[in-house]
């Protein structure tokens, strides 16, 4: 069943010296529980396709279907409550909140919605031991290394189990051994269901996914299949 | 963890920027406390003082006075009065059948020597008065001890007890006589404080002008809250009775002050004001600068499903906290300041600066209504932040 349903998405934008397209009229159909890698090179449109299937970045033209749901038909602050119910994300560079702990940081999705302080708590701790980062839950960001930074994005982008994860170019940052148990981690979410999308230049990232979709000048170049979907 | 959270975090963060922050308000609300302190003091002390007063009246006999000065500048020694006269004892009979008045209370001055066991004056203003009257009129004053009740007994003011370093039962010689004194008068802040107050016979035998009386004061009206016109009707009925009587009220005086009074007030409310409108720039840049250093903090948010009135809250609760702060420091820091100046700003105060719970609660509610209204602006700002633009996606 295809959880996102992308058509004829096209991204134009002014770029100071006349328009520019980021996206010349895309479509793409992610099944639920894929691993799906957006690959491509710089300026090449994955990042924004990414912003456009994270309901962020509204397209010029199209559509973009989640769940039956017709996601820029909704209003900016319905799509926030969209994004909060539906979707986790892992930005470029971690994107953690520096003056939060750890496990605060990890609470932050859950900061909107109407759980008690003690539960987000427990939520957030028993997402951080999942990533391996149990002992150091009330760590500040500039107190923990690259790839437990990277970690600890994962778990706030999981603590509301979303059905979706987006994660911009998540290996960017890391060391490769470090890029490798990222990777691991991904791939345990997969497996246990989570579908994933990401976006990453990182050829030796694609043998963790089910399917790789290569993007370039905003157009879908070729898509190659790894694995089957795990579900 | 809940929004307050955020924002507090956030402010524990940024500690140098919120502490320039809250000083900048701890200064613009102390500088209002304090002025708002100063002027209720300032009006609390006239307003007493007219009470006090009410509508006393001061009689004296008409002196022919002249001095002499060129340009404005008085020559010295040029002071010469003709035909120095004091009333004498019918006067009083005239002025109390007038109508409207409700007590005279007669008074003779002089110039006495005055020793006490530790020190020694040649020179010192005694005022023979009849202290029933006398202490009717003066019904502000405060003893330490009692009034007098015999002839050889005397009252005398705050500083005349310090100088000469006596208090209720010791002894005073005054010109060689030798009195007790019966009670001191609790400091008024006025003349009153350096004199030395005895029965009225006594003092007119001791200064040797028997039945005269250097002036009358005289209190119209049993209500202290006559009106001015009723006061001119009084004056002007005494001065046909005694005309060689001059008829001054003591409010008029007060009053003259009051407009003074009444200028430092609306001074404080127009230098209140521009201190306001300064506060409430220097919050609305602060808070902008702080939400432009964010925009990817904000980007996150809305990215992970903020909505916009939950960007504004956080935004808001930083500046609120930070003006409740301000507020209570403020207010705090404004009395104390007050209560320090209010006797070099006032003068002869008689009283404290009143801390004023009205006062501490308006400028709490002002300097957070201020803080949260400055900030509006930059609150709704950060929550239009477009999170692609704000996470560069684009």
């Amino acid at each position: 069943m295809n959880i996102i349903e992308v058509r004829n998405v096209t991204k134009t934008y002014d770029g100071g010296e006349g328009l520019v397209t980021a996206l010349g009229g895309v479509n793409l159909k992610v099944e639920e529980g894929e691993f799906l890698a957006l690959v491509g090179p710089s300026g090449s449109g994955k990042s924004t396709l990414l912003s456009i299937l994270g309901a962020i970045n509204p397209p010029t033209n199209g559509e973009v279907i989640i769940d039956d749901i017709n996601i820029y038909e909704l209003s900016s602050e319905r799509r926030a409550d969209f994004r909060s119910e539906y979707l986790g994300f892992v930005f470029q560079q971690f994107q953690l909140i520096p003056y939060l702990t750890a496990i605060e940081n990890v609470m932050l999705p859950l900061a909107i919605t109407n759980r008690s302080t003690t539960e987000q708590r427990e939520m957030a701790k028993a997402v951080l031991e999942k990533v391996g980062l149990g002992n150091k839950c009330e760590r500040l960001p500039n107190q923990l290394s690259g790839g437990e930074q990277e970690r600890v994005a994962i778990a706030r982008a999981i603590v509301n189990h979303p059905p979706i994860l987006f994660a911009d170019e998540p290996t960017g940052a890391l060391d490769t051994k470090t890029g490798q148990e990222i990777m691991d981690l991904f791939k345990t979410l997969n497996k246990e269901g989570q579908t994933i999308i990401m976006v990453t230049h990182n050829m030796d990232c694609l043998s963790y996914t089910g399917r790789a979709v290569f993007i370039r000048d905003g157009l879908l170049e070729k898509t190659e299949e790894y694995r089957k979907k795990v579900i | 963890m809940k929004l307050k959270d955020i924002a507090l975090n956030n402010l524990r963060r940024r500690k140098i920027k919120m502490f320039f922050l809250v000083f900048g308000m701890v200064f613009g609300v102390a500088t209002i406390v304090t002025l708002s302190a100063i002027t209720a003091t300032m009006q609390k002390e006239m307003q007493g003082n007219i009470l006090e007063v009410g509508t006393r009246l001061i009689i004296t006999p008409k002196t022919e006075e002249r001095n002499y000065s060129y340009n404005g500048i008085a020559i010295p020694g040029s002071d010469v009065n003709f035909d120095v006269t004091e009333f004498n004892d019918g006067v009083v009979a005239k002025i109390q059948d007038s109508d409207g008045i409700n007590v005279v209370a007669p008074k003779v001055l002089g110039a006495a020597k005055v020793q006490s066991s530790k020190r020694s004056r040649d020179v010192a203003v005694i005022v023979g008065v009849d202290f029933e009257k006398e202490l009717q009129i003066k019904n502000y004053w405060r003893l330490v001890g009692d009034k007098p009740a015999t002839e050889d007994q005397v009252l005398i003011g705050s500083n005349i007890g310090m100088e000469f370093k006596v208090e209720p039962g010791k002894k005073l010689t005054i010109n060689g006589r030798d009195f007790v004194i019966s009670g001191v008068i609790e400091s008024t802040a006025s003349d009153e404080d350096g004199l030395v107050f005895m029965n009225l016979a006594t003092a007119q035998e001791l200064l040797k002008k028997p039945d005269a009386l250097s002036f009358l004061e005289v209190a119209a009206f049993k209500n202290l809250r006559a009106t001015d016109e009723q006061v001119k009707a009084v004056v002007q009925q005494v001065s046909v009775k005694v005309p060689e009587a001059r008829v001054t009220s003591v409010k008029d005086k007060v009053e003259a002050r009051k407009e003074l009074v009444d200028r430092f007030a609306n001074f404080s409310l127009v230098v209140s004001v521009i201190v306001l409108i300064i506060g409430s720039l220097i919050v609305m840049t602060t808070m902008m600068s702080s939400v432009n250093e964010r925009t990817r903090e904000i980007g996150i948010f809305r990215a992970i499903g903020f909505r916009k009135k939950h960007i504004i809250k956080i935004i808001l609760m930083e500046a609120g906290v930070v003006s409740v702060i301000s507020g209570i420091v403020g207010f705090i820091v404004g009395m104390g300041v007050a209560t320090l100046t209010a006797p070099m700003v006032v003068g002869n105060l008689k009283g404290s600066v009143a801390w004023n719970p009205l006062l501490a609660v308006g400028v709490l509610v002002l300097s957070t209504l201020v803080g949260l209204l400055a900030s509006w602006y930059p609150a709704v700002k950060a929550s239009r932040l477009d999170p692609a633009e704000a996470l560069r996606f684009i």
